[in-house]
Protein backbone atom coordinates (compact mmCIF):
# COMPACT_ATOMS: atom_id res chain seq x y z
CA UNK A 1 0.00 0.00 0.00
CA UNK A 2 1.89 3.39 -0.93
CA UNK A 3 2.28 5.87 1.88
CA UNK A 4 0.46 8.58 2.16
CA UNK A 5 2.06 12.34 1.32
CA UNK A 6 1.47 12.50 5.32
CA UNK A 7 3.78 10.20 5.98
CA UNK A 8 6.26 11.29 3.58
CA UNK A 9 8.66 14.63 5.06
CA UNK A 10 10.90 16.44 2.43
CA UNK A 11 14.45 17.63 3.68
CA UNK A 12 16.10 20.51 2.07
CA UNK A 13 19.46 21.70 3.31
CA UNK A 14 19.69 25.07 1.99
CA UNK A 15 22.62 27.37 2.20
CA UNK A 16 22.85 30.85 0.46
CA UNK A 17 20.09 29.41 -2.21
CA UNK A 18 18.28 33.26 -2.76
CA UNK A 19 15.42 32.55 -4.73
CA UNK A 20 16.26 29.13 -6.40
CA UNK A 21 15.11 27.88 -2.97
CA UNK A 22 11.62 29.11 -2.79
CA UNK A 23 11.21 27.55 -6.70
CA UNK A 24 12.17 24.91 -4.99
CA UNK A 25 9.90 24.65 -1.98
CA UNK A 26 6.95 25.98 -4.26
CA UNK A 27 7.53 23.19 -6.84
CA UNK A 28 7.46 20.44 -4.39
CA UNK A 29 4.43 21.55 -2.35
CA UNK A 30 2.58 21.86 -6.08
CA UNK A 31 3.35 18.02 -6.42
CA UNK A 32 1.38 17.43 -2.91
CA UNK A 33 3.90 16.95 -0.70
CA UNK A 34 3.31 19.63 1.96
CA UNK A 35 5.70 18.26 4.97
CA UNK A 36 8.70 20.15 4.23
CA UNK A 37 11.42 20.78 6.21
CA UNK A 38 14.01 23.33 5.09
CA UNK A 39 17.30 23.53 7.26
CA UNK A 40 18.87 26.71 6.67
CA UNK A 41 22.83 26.42 7.07
CA UNK A 42 23.40 29.78 8.15
CA UNK A 43 23.18 31.79 5.31
CA UNK A 44 24.23 34.80 4.96
CA UNK A 45 21.44 35.86 2.04
CA UNK A 46 17.67 36.26 2.93
CA UNK A 47 17.07 33.18 0.84
CA UNK A 48 15.20 32.04 4.02
CA UNK A 49 12.62 34.61 4.31
CA UNK A 50 11.39 33.80 1.14
CA UNK A 51 10.07 30.65 2.22
CA UNK A 52 8.91 31.73 5.50
CA UNK A 53 5.29 32.42 4.25
CA UNK A 54 5.27 29.17 3.23
CA UNK A 55 3.78 27.07 5.98
CA UNK A 56 6.77 24.92 6.43
CA UNK A 57 9.35 23.63 8.94
CA UNK A 58 12.22 25.98 9.11
CA UNK A 59 15.29 24.84 11.28
CA UNK A 60 18.20 27.41 11.42
CA UNK A 61 21.83 26.95 12.09
CA UNK A 62 23.23 29.63 13.43
CA UNK A 63 26.22 29.44 11.44
CA UNK A 64 27.50 27.35 8.17
CA UNK A 65 28.09 24.08 9.72
CA UNK A 66 27.88 21.84 5.87
CA UNK A 67 25.54 19.81 3.44
CA UNK A 68 25.85 17.07 5.68
CA UNK A 69 25.76 18.62 9.20
CA UNK A 70 22.38 20.18 7.45
CA UNK A 71 20.96 16.82 6.24
CA UNK A 72 21.65 15.32 9.48
CA UNK A 73 19.88 18.02 11.58
CA UNK A 74 16.91 17.61 9.19
CA UNK A 75 17.23 13.62 10.10
CA UNK A 76 17.21 13.62 13.45
CA UNK A 77 14.37 16.46 13.49
CA UNK A 78 12.33 13.53 11.63
CA UNK A 79 13.60 11.12 13.71
CA UNK A 80 12.47 13.48 17.11
CA UNK A 81 9.41 14.47 16.14
CA UNK A 82 8.02 14.19 12.97
CA UNK A 83 8.33 10.13 12.66
CA UNK A 84 7.44 10.02 8.79
CA UNK A 85 7.80 6.57 6.85
CA UNK A 86 9.62 7.84 4.66
CA UNK A 87 12.25 10.70 4.11
CA UNK A 88 13.06 12.55 0.84
CA UNK A 89 16.29 14.46 0.38
CA UNK A 90 16.95 16.87 -2.26
CA UNK A 91 18.97 19.83 -3.19
CA UNK A 92 17.95 23.27 -3.16
CA UNK A 93 19.72 24.89 -5.77
CA UNK A 94 17.00 23.39 -8.35
CA UNK A 95 19.46 20.78 -9.75
CA UNK A 96 17.00 18.34 -8.91
CA UNK A 97 13.30 17.73 -10.80
CA UNK A 98 10.69 17.64 -8.08
CA UNK A 99 8.79 15.32 -10.77
CA UNK A 100 11.14 12.93 -9.77
CA UNK A 101 9.68 12.64 -6.36
CA UNK A 102 6.97 10.65 -7.04
CA UNK A 103 9.03 8.29 -9.51
CA UNK A 104 11.80 7.55 -6.63
CA UNK A 105 9.42 7.05 -3.89
CA UNK A 106 6.98 4.85 -6.63
CA UNK A 107 10.18 2.74 -6.96
CA UNK A 108 11.36 2.82 -3.31
CA UNK A 109 8.10 1.59 -2.73
CA UNK A 110 8.03 -1.00 -5.02
CA UNK A 111 11.18 -2.58 -4.58
CA UNK A 112 10.83 -2.12 -0.88
CA UNK A 113 14.08 -0.46 -1.07
CA UNK A 114 15.52 0.81 2.55
CA UNK A 115 17.43 3.92 0.53
CA UNK A 116 17.18 5.04 -3.02
CA UNK A 117 19.65 7.26 -4.90
CA UNK A 118 18.46 9.47 -7.64
CA UNK A 119 20.81 8.53 -9.98
CA UNK A 120 22.32 11.35 -12.75
CA UNK A 121 24.61 9.01 -14.53
CA UNK A 122 22.69 6.10 -14.94
CA UNK A 123 21.19 6.43 -18.44
CA UNK A 124 23.98 9.02 -19.95
CA UNK A 125 25.91 11.82 -19.03
CA UNK A 126 23.03 14.20 -20.00
CA UNK A 127 23.78 17.74 -19.20
CA UNK A 128 26.18 17.08 -16.48
CA UNK A 129 29.14 19.56 -16.82
CA UNK A 130 32.36 17.44 -17.53
CA UNK A 131 34.17 18.84 -13.97
CA UNK A 132 31.16 17.51 -12.28
CA UNK A 133 31.66 14.47 -13.98
CA UNK A 134 34.92 14.16 -13.66
CA UNK A 135 34.66 14.79 -9.85
CA UNK A 136 31.88 12.29 -9.68
CA UNK A 137 33.51 9.76 -11.59
CA UNK A 138 36.98 9.60 -8.74
CA UNK A 139 34.06 9.90 -6.25
CA UNK A 140 32.32 6.83 -7.41
CA UNK A 141 35.71 4.60 -7.70
CA UNK A 142 36.93 5.93 -3.84
CA UNK A 143 33.25 5.12 -2.32
CA UNK A 144 33.25 1.89 -4.36
CA UNK A 145 36.57 0.82 -3.10
CA UNK A 146 35.39 1.57 0.48
CA UNK A 147 32.24 0.20 0.55
CA UNK A 148 33.27 -2.63 -1.87
CA UNK A 149 30.50 -1.84 -4.20
CA UNK A 150 30.15 -0.55 -7.70
CA UNK A 151 28.63 2.80 -7.26
CA UNK A 152 27.17 4.83 -10.20
CA UNK A 153 26.58 8.04 -8.31
CA UNK A 154 27.77 8.05 -4.62
CA UNK A 155 27.44 12.00 -4.60
CA UNK A 156 23.90 12.51 -5.35
CA UNK A 157 21.98 14.46 -2.81
CA UNK A 158 18.32 13.20 -4.22
CA UNK A 159 17.77 10.23 -2.18
CA UNK A 160 15.24 8.56 -0.06
CA UNK A 161 14.71 6.75 3.03
CA UNK A 162 12.48 4.10 4.72
CA UNK A 163 12.32 4.67 8.84
CA UNK A 164 14.61 2.06 9.12
CA UNK A 165 16.94 3.87 7.13
CA UNK A 166 16.31 6.97 8.93
CA UNK A 167 16.60 5.69 12.29
CA UNK A 168 19.95 3.85 11.70
CA UNK A 169 21.69 6.18 9.41
CA UNK A 170 23.36 8.92 11.61
CA UNK A 171 25.35 11.54 9.20
CA UNK A 172 28.82 12.25 11.32
CA UNK A 173 30.42 13.92 7.97
CA UNK A 174 29.68 17.75 7.74
CA UNK A 175 30.60 18.64 4.48
CA UNK A 176 30.08 16.91 0.84
CA UNK A 177 31.49 13.87 2.14
CA UNK A 178 28.16 12.89 3.88
CA UNK A 179 26.56 11.77 0.73
CA UNK A 180 29.34 8.86 0.30
CA UNK A 181 28.96 8.24 4.24
CA UNK A 182 25.25 7.46 3.78
CA UNK A 183 26.31 4.42 0.56
CA UNK A 184 29.02 2.89 2.86
CA UNK A 185 27.19 2.97 6.16
CA UNK A 186 24.02 1.44 4.05
CA UNK A 187 25.98 -1.21 2.37
CA UNK A 188 27.42 -1.90 5.76
CA UNK A 189 23.89 -2.08 7.71
CA UNK A 190 22.92 -4.89 4.58
CA UNK A 191 20.29 -2.27 3.38
CA UNK A 192 18.87 -2.56 0.04
CA UNK A 193 19.45 0.18 -1.96
CA UNK A 194 18.39 1.13 -5.49
CA UNK A 195 19.26 3.61 -8.15
CA UNK A 196 16.81 5.48 -9.76
CA UNK A 197 17.51 7.28 -13.28
CA UNK A 198 16.47 11.39 -12.23
CA UNK A 199 16.78 14.79 -14.16
CA UNK A 200 19.24 17.37 -13.02
CA UNK A 201 19.69 20.92 -14.70
CA UNK A 202 22.86 22.35 -13.59
CA UNK A 203 23.15 26.71 -14.00
CA UNK A 204 26.17 28.38 -13.70
CA UNK A 205 25.72 29.42 -10.12
CA UNK A 206 25.36 25.69 -9.20
CA UNK A 207 27.68 23.96 -11.40
CA UNK A 208 30.59 24.80 -8.93
CA UNK A 209 29.26 24.01 -5.70
CA UNK A 210 31.52 21.70 -4.15
CA UNK A 211 33.44 21.04 -6.99
CA UNK A 212 36.84 22.37 -6.72
CA UNK A 213 40.11 20.73 -6.35
CA UNK A 214 41.03 20.97 -2.71
CA UNK A 215 36.87 20.35 -1.61
CA UNK A 216 38.10 16.87 -3.80
CA UNK A 217 41.10 16.24 -1.68
CA UNK A 218 39.42 17.40 1.42
CA UNK A 219 36.24 15.25 0.85
CA UNK A 220 38.71 12.53 -0.14
CA UNK A 221 40.67 12.91 3.41
CA UNK A 222 37.40 13.13 5.25
CA UNK A 223 35.93 9.99 3.96
CA UNK A 224 39.05 7.89 4.70
CA UNK A 225 38.40 8.56 8.10
CA UNK A 226 34.65 7.44 7.37
CA UNK A 227 35.87 4.22 5.97
CA UNK A 228 36.63 2.94 9.49
CA UNK A 229 33.76 4.75 11.42
CA UNK A 230 34.39 4.54 15.49
CA UNK A 231 30.57 5.22 16.09
CA UNK A 232 28.18 3.32 14.02
CA UNK A 233 25.01 4.23 15.59
CA UNK A 234 23.05 1.02 14.56
CA UNK B 1 75.42 5.26 18.43
CA UNK B 2 74.19 9.33 18.52
CA UNK B 3 71.81 10.86 21.00
CA UNK B 4 69.10 11.61 18.63
CA UNK B 5 69.06 7.71 17.78
CA UNK B 6 67.82 7.40 21.24
CA UNK B 7 65.82 10.68 21.62
CA UNK B 8 64.14 10.72 18.05
CA UNK B 9 62.72 6.75 18.42
CA UNK B 10 61.83 7.29 22.25
CA UNK B 11 59.54 9.85 21.13
CA UNK B 12 58.34 7.95 18.10
CA UNK B 13 57.21 5.61 20.85
CA UNK B 14 55.49 8.21 23.10
CA UNK B 15 54.15 9.10 19.58
CA UNK B 16 52.97 5.68 18.76
CA UNK B 17 51.22 5.14 22.38
CA UNK B 18 49.89 8.51 22.42
CA UNK B 19 47.91 7.31 18.95
CA UNK B 20 46.97 3.85 20.43
CA UNK B 21 45.26 5.67 23.21
CA UNK B 22 43.44 8.05 21.38
CA UNK B 23 42.45 5.21 18.90
CA UNK B 24 41.06 3.56 21.90
CA UNK B 25 38.77 6.33 23.38
CA UNK B 26 37.46 6.85 20.05
CA UNK B 27 38.64 10.34 19.74
CA UNK B 28 40.90 8.82 16.42
CA UNK B 29 39.74 6.61 13.30
CA UNK B 30 41.51 3.77 12.59
CA UNK B 31 42.97 5.71 9.65
CA UNK B 32 44.49 8.81 11.26
CA UNK B 33 45.90 6.21 13.88
CA UNK B 34 47.35 4.31 11.11
CA UNK B 35 48.58 7.14 9.43
CA UNK B 36 50.35 9.14 12.68
CA UNK B 37 51.39 5.45 13.86
CA UNK B 38 53.39 5.32 10.23
CA UNK B 39 54.63 8.57 10.45
CA UNK B 40 56.40 8.38 13.79
CA UNK B 41 57.74 4.91 12.90
CA UNK B 42 59.13 6.42 9.92
CA UNK B 43 60.58 9.10 11.74
CA UNK B 44 62.05 6.45 13.89
CA UNK B 45 63.47 4.49 11.52
CA UNK B 46 65.08 7.51 9.92
CA UNK B 47 66.91 7.88 13.42
CA UNK B 48 67.86 4.85 13.74
CA UNK B 49 69.11 3.92 10.19
CA UNK B 50 70.19 7.95 9.27
CA UNK B 51 72.37 7.21 6.60
CA UNK B 52 70.70 4.29 4.63
CA UNK B 53 67.56 6.04 4.62
CA UNK B 54 68.99 9.71 4.67
CA UNK B 55 71.32 8.92 1.65
CA UNK B 56 68.55 6.93 -0.18
CA UNK B 57 66.26 10.47 0.19
CA UNK B 58 69.59 12.65 -0.93
CA UNK B 59 69.96 10.78 -3.65
CA UNK B 60 66.30 10.89 -4.95
CA UNK B 61 65.65 14.61 -3.56
CA UNK B 62 69.01 16.03 -3.93
CA UNK B 63 69.67 17.20 0.03
CA UNK B 64 73.63 16.45 0.93
CA UNK B 65 74.04 17.67 4.38
CA UNK B 66 74.23 15.84 7.61
CA UNK B 67 72.37 18.01 10.20
CA UNK B 68 70.00 15.17 10.27
CA UNK B 69 69.76 14.78 14.11
CA UNK B 70 68.65 18.31 14.48
CA UNK B 71 66.03 17.81 11.29
CA UNK B 72 64.48 14.76 12.72
CA UNK B 73 64.09 15.68 16.51
CA UNK B 74 63.25 18.95 15.08
CA UNK B 75 60.31 17.33 12.92
CA UNK B 76 58.81 14.43 15.58
CA UNK B 77 58.08 17.51 17.43
CA UNK B 78 56.41 19.55 14.66
CA UNK B 79 54.25 16.11 13.72
CA UNK B 80 53.54 15.74 17.70
CA UNK B 81 52.29 19.12 17.57
CA UNK B 82 50.34 18.70 14.40
CA UNK B 83 48.89 16.00 15.51
CA UNK B 84 47.89 17.49 18.80
CA UNK B 85 46.45 20.56 16.67
CA UNK B 86 44.49 18.33 14.23
CA UNK B 87 42.98 16.42 16.88
CA UNK B 88 41.77 19.18 18.64
CA UNK B 89 40.47 20.32 15.95
CA UNK B 90 38.79 17.67 14.42
CA UNK B 91 37.19 17.57 18.20
CA UNK B 92 36.17 21.51 18.17
CA UNK B 93 34.67 20.86 14.88
CA UNK B 94 32.30 17.80 16.18
CA UNK B 95 31.17 20.23 19.06
CA UNK B 96 30.44 23.37 17.28
CA UNK B 97 28.14 21.15 14.86
CA UNK B 98 26.24 19.35 17.90
CA UNK B 99 26.20 22.90 19.50
CA UNK B 100 24.79 24.38 16.68
CA UNK B 101 22.07 21.56 15.60
CA UNK B 102 21.00 21.27 19.57
CA UNK B 103 20.25 25.31 19.36
CA UNK B 104 18.67 24.71 16.08
CA UNK B 105 16.28 22.08 16.93
CA UNK B 106 15.66 23.80 20.43
CA UNK B 107 14.86 27.04 18.65
CA UNK B 108 12.25 25.52 16.44
CA UNK B 109 10.83 23.55 19.21
CA UNK B 110 10.41 26.66 21.16
CA UNK B 111 8.99 28.51 18.42
CA UNK B 112 6.57 25.46 17.49
CA UNK B 113 5.23 25.44 21.08
CA UNK B 114 4.64 29.72 20.82
CA UNK B 115 2.63 28.73 18.05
Amino acid sequence: MPVSPDKIVIIIPSYNEGARILKVVTAIKEHGFHNIVVVDDGSTDDSIELVRHLNITIIQHLVNRGAGAATETGLKYCREILNPETVVMIDADTQHDPNDIRKLIDAHENQEADITIGNRFMESRGNVPLRNWFYNQVANVVTGLIAGKNVRDSQSGFKVFNKRALNQIIVEQDKFEHCSEILIKGLEYNFKIIEVPIHVYYSPETSGKGQHFFNGIRTFINLMHSVLFKSHSK
Amino acid sequence: MRIYQVIVPFLGIIGIVFTIRQFRKGINTFFESLLWSLLWLFISMVAIFPDEITFFLSRSIGIKDHINGIIFIGLAISFLLNFKLFDSLKKQNKIITELVRKMALEKKQDRTKEE
